[in-house]
């Protein structure tokens, strides 16, 4: 093939195809779904955080109007397996005999409507003996600490170091050692639509409809978690509202439901209140660091070395995110020597999980914390510091110190062009002045590298249809992304026909058996790929009808998108379509139907990296903090559609931003949750978003094989450091120094207090 | 179908919904987002929280944009609802900020999307400007967790114009 698009629709800002059913108030949710007969499920949770269950009374639950049935753990374990895990006890989808965190499902009440439910929901009587609590990961990692899995050896769920050269040495013999402690709380992914789960069954087939963004895995956790599973199993991911990764586990409710409407013969809906979701849903970050940099006096940074923890909560579904976080520690900077211990710690709180970023976000925010450190303690500017350290071009493909693989990239350049493109010394120079005139601003950025489109293979399944229409089914299963509108301008520029003609269906194990998801970035590289690999073996399949058309041997046909021509003959040509109806006729000896299935499989994920900035004001008054503006500036590799990166951009920004400024999940002493509700929680509303937000885009070549980044969680990675940095340059000639998100308003008044009365 | 509770008392309740009269014999504790969504079957109007934080919810109500889980259905007898459903540009087709929103790609998981445009209906009927200030006072009863509202933003003040809105005025 010459070349393998055109650029009529990629590279585009194309409107979405999604988007006209959602306008019309036509899209369907999973609360959406209603069916005849159909029970609700509303289940009891545990209020405490650590106890064990000694009795549970559900007969006057049982006796209430409308309800169908009661379940305990004992009705269920006959047919349903717990999740198991190496490191922990079971997971019991009700709990069994011990409840390790609240909110932690512990009996159902399924009833004619969620009314009646919910009143029944209240009268089942748990006897709970109270168990001491482990509320944080200090208290987790004392001897005494009570056990959390008594089949665990202690509250460590992760341990491993990672690292390389002689980190001792190069700490001893380094005349500079700067260390710091850093911490990301505890953050909710708060999609606007909380979890739910819908099954019906029908004597043969179990379907079920389930709010994640993993109905492959789901449907396989069916399969092996029912004792006897049905003969065949569909999941449906319907319109999703929002996942950010929280989406990603199957969850208890993902498999108490549709055993209830397996055993019962009723359709069964279960859909989050609020409150619950708070409590249910993985929670994000809650990872602390403990560094130390070695330096010379120049500022070049010799070694790496400290500790990462990450609070697990009571489960460990986010296993992974210590390491995660650890493997990219050293962020875009050549450090030959380090030595960095990921721990997992259990405590009784709601489990960690994935959240936009999972790991990534709270790695970078801890390398460029500790590159604004060297820089103030060296008195030197932030970007040299940056430059001097930097991995550059030459090294490329490049292995971090923690295990990671950079694939490329131009990261001193790059940085120099971000400041450069982003006017970032004029708008420095400006907040001196408005500072000297009293006002408190601040300009801050940060560099970051992150690794994207990792994980698993991708599926596609794409037919080309005789009138040109094309039919794409794919295992990607975005959550409002857009990625089907730039699946589709893959595939029209490949084959040469309207964007209008192409249609795309995701989300449904019964279109299409083997599927993987939308996480980890990867969507459109790994997804994307799948599509174009199937794309190019239609227009191989159909090229001998081509060749026969053209009345030459298919060794002399060639490809350009929308039609082959004669090699030595550029003028004689036939379209795409004409050889497709040629197949579909039945009069080539091409077999219809023009369809292919691929399996893609990249194998080595992809690293965008850029430079974020933030302009911020202080309200000294109140200690509120205003992003005047935001710019960005990502190597995003290439961008098939622009308005959907910064789409994407806008929004990882946003929760970026929220992390720092108003987000918090939190749990008082004893491990109870303090936040349980949107409004506790503190989701950023219109006001808090940027007056102004620039973006700036960069392609260079990658090694991925369509030059595509992954861009999904840029914004949660980058936004943290950039935006505290601009807190604490707003402070300036005064030195503050950030160490953990949230800041709250009460946080940076002191820090007001603090400056002024210094003065 | 969340009809309410069992034991409660039902009531009858007469709604306009986008036109349709829709009448019903539904238990006093039935809340409103639950009659329209479930009795009225208009599946724009979601839920997305239990505290009124959301505003995904939110419809035109007698020609006020309400939270209509806020209401029980039978504080609405009588009245006139509008919802995403029932919106209209005035040649029948999509309404300049259901083309505004598609234009501007101000909706991602569109969950948030059918509150916000009822919000912004009701800002705009009632004389809102499209002024800066003006359009985020508006928004700040409805969350959006995908959009960093950026392009919200940009949608209304695109359908503003539309609209002949000016973009600035007394404010509501
Ligand atoms: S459902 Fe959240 S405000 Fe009504
Ligand atoms: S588009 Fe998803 S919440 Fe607004």
């Amino acid at each position: 093939m010459a070349r393998l698009f055109l650029n009529r629709y990629v590279g585009s800002r194309v409107k979405r195809l999604e988007d006209l059913r959602i306008l019309r108030g036509e899209a369907t949710y999973v609360d959406d779904i209603m069916l005849s007969g159909m029970l609700h499920a509303v289940f009891v949770r545990s209020p405490y955080p650590h106890a064990v269950i000694n009795e549970i009374d559900t007969s006057d639950a049982a006796k209430a109007r409308g309800v169908v049935g009661v379940y305990t753990w004992r009705d269920l374990e006959k047919g349903l397996k717990p999740f198991s895990f190496n490191s922990s006890d079971p997971f019991y989808p009700l709990a069994k005999d011990k409840v390790r965190f609240v909110g932690e499902p512990v009996a159902v009440v399924l009833a004619e409507d969620p009314y009646k439910a919910m009143d029944a929901a209240e009268l089942v009587v748990v006897d709970y003996e109270p168990l001491e609590p482990v509320s944080s990961v200090d208290a987790a990692l004392k001897d005494e600490a009570p056990r959390i899995h008594d089949s665990a050896p202690s509250n460590i769920g992760f341990d491993r170091t990672y690292g390389c050269g002689d980190a001792d040495k190069v700490f001893k013999e380094a005349p500079i050692v700067l260390e710091n402690t850093l911490y990301n709380d505890r953050v909710y992914a708060a999609s606007l639509e909380p979890r739910g789960v819908v099954a019906h069954y029908d004597g043969e087939t179990l379907t079920v409809w389930s709010s994640t963004q993993t109905p492959f895995d789901l449907r396989d956790e069916i399969l092996d978690k029912f004792v006897a599973p049905p003969r065949s199993v569909r999941v449906i991911q319907p319109d999703v509202g929002g996942a950010f990764g929280a989406k990603i586990p199957t969850y208890p409710e993902d498999l108490v439901v549709p055993y209830l409407a397996y055993t019962t013969g009723r359709p069964v809906k279960w859909y989050a209140y609020r409150r619950e979701d708070v409590v249910s849903t993985t929670h994000g970050r809650d990872i602390r660091a403990t560094l130390e940099v070695a330096v010379d006096r120049r500022g070049r940074i010799l070694g790496l070395r400290g500790e990462v923890v990450a609070d697990l909560g009571a489960y460990p579904l986010g296993a992974a995110l210590p390491a995660i976080a650890t493997r990219i520690i050293s962020g875009a900077y050549d450090i030959r020597a380090g030595s960095v211990r990921a721990l997992g710690v259990y405590t009784n709180k709601t489990p960690l999980g994935a959240y936009r970023g999972a790991g990534r976000p709270e790695g970078i925010f801890f390398i460029e914390r500790m590159i604004d450190l060297v820089a103030d303690e060296l008195g030197m500017n932030p970007a040299e510091v940056r430059l001097l350290n930097m991995i550059s071009k030459e090294q490329m493909p490049y292995k971090n110190c923690f295990g990671f693989e950079y694939d490329s990239g131009d990261y001193p350049v790059t940085l120099k062009r971000a400041l450069e493109a982003l006017g970032i010394r004029e708008l420095e120079r400006w907040a001196e002045e408005e500072r000297r005139k009293g006002r408190l601003v601040g300009v801050g950025y940060a560099f970051y590298v992150e690794i994207t489109s990792g994980g698993p293979f991708e599926s596609a399944y794409v037919r080309l249809e005789p009138n040109g229409r094309v039919e794409i089914v794919v295992g990607s299963t975005p959550t409002g992304q857009g990625d089907a509108t730039a699946f589709a301008q893959l595939a029209a520029d490949i084959f040469g026909v309207e964007l209008e003609k192409v249609r795309v269906r995701w989300g449904d194990t019964g279109l299409i058996g083997e599927g993987v998801g939308t996480f980890g970035s990867r969507t459109l590289a790994v997804g994307g790929g799948a599509v174009i690999e199937a794309s190019k073996q239609i227009v191989e399949k159909a090229k001998r009808a081509a060749a026969e058309l053209l009345g030459v041997d298919e060794a002399q046909v060639e490809y350009e998108p929308g039609y082959y021509y004669v090699k030595s003959d550029p003028a004689r040509r036939v379209t795409l379509l004409e050889a497709a109806e040629r197949v579909y006729r039945g009069e080539s000896s091409v077999e219809p139907p023009l369809e292919a299935k691929v399996l893609y499989d990249p194998k080595h994920p992809v690293y965008p990296f850029g430079l974020h900035a933030a302009v911020v004001e202080i309200d000294g008054e109140t200690g509120r903090v205003k992003v005047l503006k935001y710019l960005s500036y990502d190597d995003v590799g290439k961008a098939v559609n622009p308005m959907l990166v910064e789409g994407q951009l806008h929004g990882g920004v946003m929760q970026g931003i929220g992390q720092v400024l108003y987000e918090h999940m939190a749990y008082d002493e004893s491990s109870y949750p303090l936040t349980l509700s949107l409004g506790d929680y503190g989701v950023p509303t219109a006001h808090e978003a940027p007056i102004e937000f620039k973006i700036v885009m960069q392609e260079t070549q990658t090694h991925h094989p369509h030059g595509v980044r992954g861009v999904g969680e840029i914004g949660t990675i980058a936004a943290p450091p950039a935006l505290v940095r601009a807190i604490e340059n707003a402070f300036k000639p005064r030195r503050v120094r950030i160490t953990r998100t949230p800041v709250k308003p009460e946080d940076i008044y002191k820090l007001v207090k603090e400056v002024t009365d210094k003065i | 179908m969340a009809t309410g509770n069992g034991g409660a008392e039902k009531t009858r309740v007469r709604v306009t919904v986008n036109g349709r009269l829709v009448e019903a014999e539904v238990p006093v504790n039935m809340l409103f987002v639950h009659f329209l969504r479930e009795v009225a079957d208009v599946k724009s109007v979601h839920v997305g929280c239990d505290t009124s934080h959301c505003g995904a919810c939110t419809v035109v109500l007698n020609g006020r944009a309400v939270k209509s889980c806020t209401l029980f259905a039978f504080m609405a007898d009588g009245g006139e609802v509008l919802t995403l459903e029932g919106l209209r540009g005035s040649d029948g087709g999509l309404h300049p900020l259901q083309e505004a929103f598609h234009e501007e790609h101000a909706l991602q998981c569109g969950f948030c999307t059918p509150g916000i445009i009822m919000t912004l209906y009701d800002y705009f009927g009632r004389g809102g400007d499209a002024s800066e200030e003006g359009l985020r006072r508006a928004l700040e009863g409805n969350l959006c967790r995908c959009t960093g509202y950026v392009n919200i933003l940009r949608a209304a003040r695109r359908a503003a114009a539309r609209l002949r809105i000016p973009r600035k005025g007394l404010g509501v």
